[in-house]
């Protein structure tokens, strides 16, 4: 990719609070209209490279260009074509929706005419054209969420950054946001994104960085990552009744990691292999075991970053 | 800049907590006030002005002392001091006097001397002044009656055909009515006076509210404005003068209602009173915008600390005006020093100083806390900025 395409380019981002390195000499690129996933356990230190980006935060080395541009905190030229949709619900809560929209969209669009088009289309955009009078304390909570984005993308801007913007919206919410992400980017936005639904970031990100400690410990497409891992399917087979000797030989196999019975189903864990399936059903066919129905599901890219950030609760002190 | 205004108006004036400190607080205080203070006019009138005399032998012998009386109790006359109630005895008088039905009440003794008795209620109810005045008639009566005798010991053809006592007595009588203040004197102005710079005060909570709302460490939205496309000082701006024009005409309206459900005298410059307004507003939306960048700084400190500082500009009672204007005398650097205290002067040099200067200075001082507590606000916000999310 070469440095005229990119959106985002970070080289060498080095970020301390004090002793604790919060981003350690990360690296990344960001190719025009790419949704990137940005991935990572609760302090890995992924709201800390956003604020970096923005300019909310100071760095104590390395390089940030957007669309090839230094950016400073006065490049006021470049906010323009930014848009923020924050984690928390940031509105005035004394506007109306209508008010809310222009209000943000005039901090980048100063021609009312122009402005009033774009508030329109936002609202649009997210559905709320029955809700522009209505407070956000009148609001439900995907509405707020809804109305969260609007903010953030009413003055178009050609990156939008959005940090867990689905959190705690029920599932037809959610998929009127995330069908609309969808919609920014098939319109030419370039989208940073940040969650911990790992459905959502597989079904939207053409790209994924996983960050954890500051660094960056995998990069790549969901399928690059899933190939990056020794985890493999999981299969579940319906046996009824099971002998131990047959399930020692299910469990001898050479990418089997584990494996048990629960309430008459098989349920094999796998490294990756190309035989897996087959190789677990062989040894029920040899043992005459019958069997019923036979599920087997490929690793998740919940699997990819519980590997590679381990299962370790975080959050701890 | 214009948005920042425009949002700040609106989410002000949608918030009630500006409405209810700038303008209702103020306007259901003077309510209060009205029916607290509408006895002070009459406790304020002139004490002893009522006087009896003991119309005995002593008295009629008392060369001109009559005519001085009656000069002095005549409603028809500018020189008018007192209304008179003639007794027989010094007795009625005395239990007239103790009944109330007079204040002070004259008698003569043997050798001529008129001597003033006045009661202690009189006196416990400050009617020093206007006894005072009946005291210096009287004095200038004796001193008359005093220089007639020693003509008469003279030159008793001087005092032959009457013209000379005439001449003498024409004159000892001349009260004049002075007025040391530009409008005569109100004593429950200084209340409201204090009372809209404490409105004023509160009302700081608007622009705290203005600027936290831009601050990135604050919360969210300030975070999300910081990220505008627009310099973070026009912004600022633009918010603390959408605080400052609520709070302005939240206050203006204010006075107009003391003025006019209270008849409050704010004297007979209109555009100086605006000013005042103007000022104490600004001064008070530069400390609330200094507040703002203040962690953990809540709106009740903001009251509280308006609440203590209006207990110098005397909003308390006799107590609180007196200990202001210990201080003002003592420490007058001190009581300078306290933006409420120079709201509450705006308001009173406009009513009773003749010449602008002390307004003046007063607007000054707040227009230069205000310009400072703004240079701080504008420091502390940039420190706050960035590295202290």
């Amino acid at each position: 990719m070469g440095a005229c395409d990119a959106v985002v380019r970070i080289d060498n981002l080095v970020k301390r609070y004090g002793d604790l390195v919060a981003v350690d000499h990360l690296s990344l690129s960001i190719a025009r209209g790419e949704v990137f996933g940005l991935l990572g356990p609760n302090g890995s230190g992924k709201t800390t490279t956003i604020n970096c980006i923005l300019q909310l935060l100071s760095y104590d080395h390395g390089d940030i260009q957007l669309f090839g541009e230094p950016m400073r905190p006065t490049s006021y030229q470049l906010k323009r074509r930014i848009g923020v949709v924050p984690q928390e619900v940031a509105v005035f809560d004394e506007l109306t929706v209508r008010e809310n929209v222009d209000s943000f969209c005039a901090l980048y669009v100063g021609d009312r005419a122009l402005r009033r088009e774009l508030v329109n289309d936002a609202i649009a955009f997210v559905g709320l054209e029955k809700f522009e009078g209505f407070r956000p304390k009148k609001l439900s909570g995907g509405l707020l969420r809804r109305l969260n984005i609007a903010c953030g993308i009413a003055h178009r801007p050609e990156l939008i950054i959005m940090d867990e913007p689905t959190v705690a919206v029920d599932p037809q919410s959610r998929e009127s946001i995330l069908s609309g992400i969808e919609r920014l980017n098939a319109e030419g936005a370039t989208v940073i994104y940040t969650s911990h639904y790992m459905e959502e970031v597989e079904r939207l990100c053409s790209r994924i960085m996983i960050m954890d400690h500051g660094r960056c410990v995998a990069s790549g497409t969901a399928d690059e990552l899933k190939g990056m891992i020794g985890t493999g399917e999981k299969i579940s087979v319906e046996v009824g009744r099971m002998d131990e000797g047959i399930l020692e030989r299910v469990r001898s196999l050479d990418h089997v990691r584990t494996a048990e019975t629960d309430g008459g189903m098989l349920r094999v864990q796998c490294a990756s292999g190309a035989h897996n399936l087959a190789d677990v059903l062989g040894v029920l066919g040899d043992a005459g075991l019958a069997y019923g129905r036979v599920l087997s599901e490929p690793p998740t890219l919940n699997d990819v970053f519980l590997e590679i950030t381990g299962r370790a609760l975080r959050d701890e002190a | 800049m214009l948005a920042s205004l425009r949002s700040s108006v609106l989410s002000l004036v949608r918030d009630k907590a500006l409405l209810v400190w700038a303008l209702a607080f103020p306007t259901i205080m003077t309510l209060i006030f009205i029916g607290m203070f509408s006895g002070i006019g009459d406790a304020y009138s002139a004490v002893g002005s009522t006087l009896g005399v003991v119309r005995d032998a002593n008295y009629d012998a008392a060369v001109g002392l009559d005519e001085t009386i009656q000069a002095i109790s005549d409603p028809e006359s500018s020189d008018h001091v007192c209304d008179v109630t003639y007794y027989d005895d010094a007795a009625d008088a005395r239990a007239a006097a103790s009944m109330g039905d007079v204040d002070a009440y004259l008698t003569v003794s043997g050798d001529g001397t008129p001597q003033l008795h006045v009661t202690q209620a009189s006196v416990a109810e400050g009617g020093s002044l206007p006894t005072s005045v009946l005291s210096e008639v009287l004095d200038t009566h004796l001193h008359t009656r005093s220089a007639v005798e020693r003509v008469a010991a003279t030159r008793p053809e001087l005092l032959a055909n009457g013209r000379a006592i005439k001449a003498f007595t024409s004159g000892a009588v001349k009260t004049v009515r002075l007025s040391a203040t530009k409008n005569p004197p109100s004593p429950d102005a200084r209340y409201y006076y204090a009372l809209l710079a404490m409105a004023a005060g509160m009302g700081a909570t608007a622009g705290m509210e203005s600027a936290r709302r831009l601050l990135p460490t604050a919360g969210p939205l300030g975070a999300r404005q910081t990220l505008a496309a627009v310099p973070r000082w026009r912004m600022l701006v633009g918010a603390l003068l959408g605080a400052w024009l609520c709070e302005f005409a939240c206050l203006l309206v204010a006075a107009l209602f003391m003025w006019g459900a209270a008849g409050v005298p704010f004297g007979d410059n209109a555009p100086g009173v605006v000013g005042a307004i103007a000022a104490s507003s600004f001064m008070a939306c530069a400390a609330g915008a200094l507040c703002g960048t203040v962690p953990r700084m809540e709106a009740g400190m903001i009251s509280g600390i308006t609440c203590l500082l209006s207990l110098f500009t005397g909003l308390y009672g006799t107590a609180s005006q007196q200990l202001a204007d210990s201080i003002e005398a003592a420490m007058p650097v001190l009581a300078h020093a306290n933006p409420l205290w120079q709201t509450t002067n705006c308001f009173y040099a406009l009513l009773y100083y003749d010449t602008p200067d002390a307004f003046l200075a007063s607007c000054a001082a707040l227009l230069t806390m205000a310009v400072a507590f703004l240079v701080l606000a504008s420091l502390r916000m940039r420190r706050t900025s960035y590295d202290h999310l």
